[in-house]
């Protein structure tokens, strides 16, 4: 069995002694982070949102204010003001139609945002997207590697966490290229199957359709499940994309039940990180980029740096204790290098 | 004999993932007799042992009285008054004062570093503390930050699964709900 409760404390123990090993981690999710800013202020967007913010908030501070008014309390529409504004992210309510009256009823100019649609910002938002998709590979596949540096007791160097990121960068590039496959190829079977179905027979069609959905979500699952050690395994054992998957499918065989709760747990930590970290540092970003006062905007900021190095720190614990699992995998199948 | 200056020695070594039987020799072959190492060893260790569990409060588990879903229920409804409510008060309170609706996140960060120092190093939040109940590991000591993080992680997936994880305190012999069983936690009664 895995010991889990133990995998966790050591995960904890050595991220509490290497701090550095959050840098890359932090890299992955500050590379966007600035790059998003630099375009907005760059391509012009970033003032022209910043004022629909002012103006969105004017008129939710108008509706805040009839609602808040005592006087106001029992009039024949204050229930379903109140009901509508409670729910305003919802589909049901009507305050996204109210803004938009409110928006032409202040004459606001959305020719604007079609100007920004030209050659100098497109190319722009093209070279910044590619730049943060590079980035964050690179930047994630250095997490993985200072990751294994660590577990292996090996130098931490930032010029050996740079060869030992270049080496692996084509191959966890491969694997996930391949994993990707591995998902889609019978996706593409299954429509194409469904397809010549429907054109035989509209019943047999649709029969199929919930047949194939069904049988792909198993396979789905089961796929996962076997390659759920890819990554740690092309990392620890330091080999190539295929030789990780037919490791990861080996080492899971008999196990699906270990992995189950491993992913379970990770699955946990995910929820954990998005609720402390990711929808906080998500919405304090955006009032950082399009608040007015500038005390909001130093104080979100100091927000977005709390919950940047937050996020860092789960993602890098995250990383470590799905690496320590399968250190301790590995052990259920005699497989100790 | 202990020698403070081995132990503090020791102390940084364990930090740094050093097997004691390294330390050990080690120190034998800087010239420190067995004795004085023996003993130094044994003092970091239990020293550690107690950090790791909370400070080393220990409950009698030979014949533990588990407790169950209603108690824990009512529990939960102490913390969301003692806890949960003046969080979201003051939580919602900054937020409208300040026109900054992101220090809400920063209340919800509190509250849950309080709550997981409250269950791994005193043993429970308050309402389980009021009931006289205690989250204790297998050999009846406080379960520490790390564990209480790891069954602060199994209670969302509890509460993910529809609430199931939670039920599971009222099925199973030892009243262990899915994030006790995960972190291997019980709630007992002192």
């Amino acid at each position: 069995m895995v010991d889990i409760r133990k995998d966790f404390a050591n995960s904890f123990s050595l991220l509490r002694l290497h701090k550095k090993i959050i840098i890359p981690v932090f890299f992955s999710i500050l590379v966007p982070i600035i790059l998003v800013f630099l375009f907005l202020h760059l391509s012009g967007l970033g003032p022209l949102l910043k004022e629909l913010t002012a103006v969105s908030a004017e008129f939710d501070k108008q509706k805040q204010d009839y609602l808040l008014n005592r006087e106001n309390i029992g009039e024949k529409n204050y229930t379903k003001e109140l009901i509508n504004y409670l729910g305003k992210d919802s589909s049901s309510s009507t305050y996204e139609n109210e803004l938009a009256l409110y928006l032409e009823q202040k004459n606001y100019n959305w020719d604007r945002y079609k100007q920004l649609l030209n050659t100098k910002n497109i190319t722009m938002l093209i070279i910044f997207l590619l730049i943060g998709i590079i980035g964050s590979f690179y930047f994630s596949c250095m997490s993985y590697a200072i990751i294994a540096l660590v577990l292996k007791k090996k130098e931490i160097g930032i010029s050996n966490l740079i060869r030992i990121t270049n080496r692996f960068l084509l191959r966890l590039l491969s694997l996930k290229v391949l994993i990707g496959f591995i998902i889609i190829a019978p996706l593409i079977i299954i429509i194409g199957l469904i397809v010549s179905l429907f054109f035989l027979n509209k019943i047999l069609g649709i029969l199929s359709i919930f047949i194939f959905v069904i049988l792909f979500v198993v396979y789905l699952v089961l796929v996962w499940l076997r390659l759920f050690f890819t990554t740690p395994s092309m990392f620890i054992e330091e080999q190539g994309a295929v030789k990780s998957i037919k490791h990861s499918w080996h080492l899971t065989k008999n196990h699906l039940k270990q992995v189950l709760i491993i992913f379970f747990v990770i699955w946990g930590i995910t929820i954990f990180t998005n609720l402390f970290a990711g929808q906080p540092l998500y919405s304090s970003y955006q009032n950082f980029l399009f608040e007015s006062s500038w005390i909001k905007v130093a104080i979100n900021f100091i927000l977005v740096a709390l919950f940047l190095a937050l996020e860092s720190f789960v993602f890098t614990f995250q990383h470590l204790f799905f690496f320590y699992t399968y250190m301790d995998f590995k052990k259920l199948e005699g497989i100790v290098k | 004999m202990i020698d403070q200056k081995i132990v503090s020695y020791i102390n940084q070594q364990l930090r740094n993932g050093e097997d004691i039987n390294n330390i050990k020799k080690a120190l034998i072959q800087e010239g420190w007799t067995q004795d004085i190492v023996n003993d130094s060893i044994n003092y970091a260790y239990n020293q550690n042992i107690k950090k790791q569990n909370g400070g080393g409060k220990m409950i009698d588990m030979k014949n533990p009285y588990y407790c169950g879903f209603w108690i824990r229920f009512l529990a939960a409804i102490l913390d969301g008054l003692i806890i949960g409510l003046p969080v979201g008060i003051i939580g919602w309170g900054l937020a409208f004062a300040t026109g900054i609706s992101t220090l809400m996140y920063v209340a919800q960060l509190a509250s849950l570093i309080l709550i997981v120092y409250l269950d791994g190093i005193k043993g429970g939040t308050p309402g389980k503390l009021i009931l006289g109940m205690r989250i204790v590991n297998e050999e009846g000591n406080y379960i520490g930050i790390p564990m209480a993080i790891l069954r602060y992680i199994g209670k969302l997936l509890s509460g993910v699964i529809l609430g199931m994880g939670y039920l599971m305190i009222a099925f199973t012999d030892k009243k262990q709900g899915l994030h006790d069983k995960i972190a291997k936690t019980f709630v007992v009664k002192v």
